[in-house]
């Protein structure tokens, strides 16, 4: 369903603060994949979600997502088959326009846009009967804009219009990081729920641990721009949050200076 | 004494520059891009139904091609800025700049009166509506149709976009929207409604001169502000409302100031001075210790189009 062939991407080549956020990269997902990415602060994770998403062209390397090569596409162009979620919850819907209205837009997913009433009466329909997935009432209030949303509210819209149109990949980049721990676990839950029904294919990057063995079929983590420890289920279904951390120290043949900043466990 | 006909001239100028308000309105407020070539499209606008005009085109096509051509003006700017990279206030400048030269050009002098020549408004009392009431009939038929189309515009699939692409770019590309397309046409459309507003004062006014641009961003920037503070823009309908309530205010206020006795070329200065008051009032107030500071819990504290009116991120 996804394959990245040896990705490379440096920032600011050639100058002094040149870095190389990704270097030969390559991951293999099959349809209905989760696999969950981990890493330290500038491990190259989100430089990696947002290579898949088209945010900025990579250096060398292919993307092929569902047999497309996807390389040379921009962000715009590979959007019918990608859904995203970001960190921050006001950054995944528009806070000026309504709760149909957001969900209208990402009902058209990659569709051209036409001239037609944006809303149209059988949409509210659906929009309801998706939107009491979340539990969260907002079935009720379909006209309300969003910025009167709690962040956690907000972040279960973004999700829901991340897979209303079922792409063919779903990329998660931390996006339950900046919520308080309780609606965090919800909208986890609530991930959980909705990439099962729908089978996707998802990435999610996370800074915990126990996240990333709880979810999905599939740990990654990467270290300066590599891949270093790829596991799955079954072999993962077993393993603890202190295994992942011994795997990762024997496999580096070194400790980490400072755990701390690799992850929180 | 406040002569009846003194009124109605404010509120068919309030109605008439109201095309312009919306056309503010719509890179300002929804699109969120400070576009300053309105200055440049709104004389293109009166020079191109002018020129046609004398030369012996009917006013009704006259005032059909003008935005026409001012659509053409905001695509240049759109262009600029989404292609070349160049800042949206720049770009504005620039293309507005560029105006002044084209607007001579399409002219051939500086000033071309209408007052003999037959208007949109002459026309309208061919058909037997009485010429003291015919520029209010016309304009307000205009100004409500226009209301209309946009306020249905703004909700179709595209609209959407377009709201989306002034409110959270990020996001409506992530849902394979081409955010370059949407600012370039709502540049376009925005210099449209300069240029047709453009096209009509110069009928109702009787001439098309090359410096009647002046400020023009500015007070339809004024409108907008006013329409803002009279009613909670929460639903598109009901901001377009208030744009168009904002500009027939913003002219009375206009009539009532030269009649305190400000000189003509004194407005600017008001208007500007409006402006500043109504986008500085927040944080003047804050600054005096006399508003609450409430950090922004759920969403932004302030819309986007408040950001980039007053520089606050």
């Amino acid at each position: 369903m996804v394959e990245l062939s040896h990705l490379r991407k440096t920032f600011l080549p050639g100058t002094s603060n040149g870095r190389m956020a990704l270097r030969d990269v390559s991951l293999h997902l099959a349809p209905g994949d989760f696999v969950t990415i981990i890493g330290s602060n500038g491990a190259g994770k989100s430089t990696l979600l947002n290579a898949v998403a088209g945010v900025f062209p990579v250096d060398e390397g292919t993307i092929v997502i569902d047999g497309r090569d996807v390389t040379g596409l921009p962000e715009h162009q590979r959007a019918p088959i990608i859904g995203r979620v970001f960190q921050d919850p006001m950054q995944g819907t528009a806070g000026s326009m309504s709760i149909e209205e957001n969900l209208a837009m990402a009902a058209r997913r990659g569709e051209k846009r036409r001239l037609v009433r944006g809303v149209a009466p059988k949409d509210r329909k659906t929009f309801r009967e998706y939107l009491s997935l979340l539990d969260l009432g907002l079935e009720m209030r379909l006209s309300d804009p969003v910025r009167l949303l709690s962040g956690g509210q907000r972040q279960a819209l973004a999700l829901l219009m991340a897979t209303i149109a079922k792409p063919k990949l779903l990329l998660l980049d931390e996006h339950v990081a900046a919520l308080d721990p309780k609606t965090a676990q919800d909208i986890l839950a609530l991930t959980d729920r909705i990439v099962r029904r729908y089978a996707l294919t998802v990435m999610m990057v996370t800074h915990n641990l126990r996240h990333a063995l709880a979810f999905g079929n599939r740990t990654v983590m990467m270290h300066e721009g590599e891949i270093v420890l790829d596991v799955r289920d079954p072999e993962r279904s077993g393993m603890t949050v202190a295994d992942l951390l011994e795997r990762f120290h024997k496999m580096r043949g070194e400790r980490l200076s400072d755990d701390r900043i690799l992850l929180e466990v | 004494m406040i002569s009846l006909g003194a009124l109605s001239g404010a509120l068919e100028q309030g109605l008439v520059y109201a095309v312009l308000a919306l056309g503010v309105y719509l890179t300002f407020r929804v699109l969120n891009f400070p576009d300053l070539t309105v200055d440049g499209s709104f004389p293109l606008g009166a020079a191109v139904a002018a020129r046609l005009i004398t030369c012996g085109a009917s006013p009704v096509t006259a005032t059909v091609i003008a935005p026409a051509l001012g659509f053409a003006a905001g695509v240049v700017t759109g262009v600029l800025n989404t292609k070349l990279r160049i800042s949206g206030l720049l770009a504005g400048i620039l293309t507005m700049t560029a105006l002044y030269s084209v607007n001579l050009r399409i002219m051939g002098r500086a000033n071309i009166p209408l007052l003999r020549s037959a208007t949109v408004l002459t026309g309208l009392q061919g058909l037997g509506i009485p010429s003291t009431v015919s520029a209010i009939v016309l304009f307000s038929a205009i100004v409500v149709l226009l209301k209309i189309v946009l306020d249905v515009f703004l909700r179709t699939e595209f609209g959407l976009a377009l709201r989306a692409t002034g409110d959270n770019e990020v996001m409506i590309r992530s849902l394979g929207v081409n955010t370059d397309s949407m600012k370039i046409v709502g540049v376009g459309l925005s210099n449209a409604l300069a240029a047709l507003a453009g096209a009509l004062v110069a009928q109702y006014q009787g001439f098309a001169d090359i410096g009647m641009g002046i400020g023009m961003v500015v007070a339809g920037l004024a409108s907008v502000i006013i329409g803002g503070a009279l009613v909670a823009p929460n639903t598109i309908g009901v901001a377009t409302l208030g744009v168009v309530a904002g500009s027939i205010i913003y002219r009375f206020a206009v009539f009532f100031a030269l009649r305190m006795g400000f000189a003509p070329t004194d407005l600017k200065i008001v208007t500007a001075v409006l402006v500043v008051t109504a986008l500085s009032g927040p944080a003047v107030r804050s600054g005096l210790g006399l508003e609450r500071r409430k950090a922004p819990r759920n969403g932004r504290a302030k819309s986007p189009a408040q950001n980039i009116l007053t520089g606050h991120k």
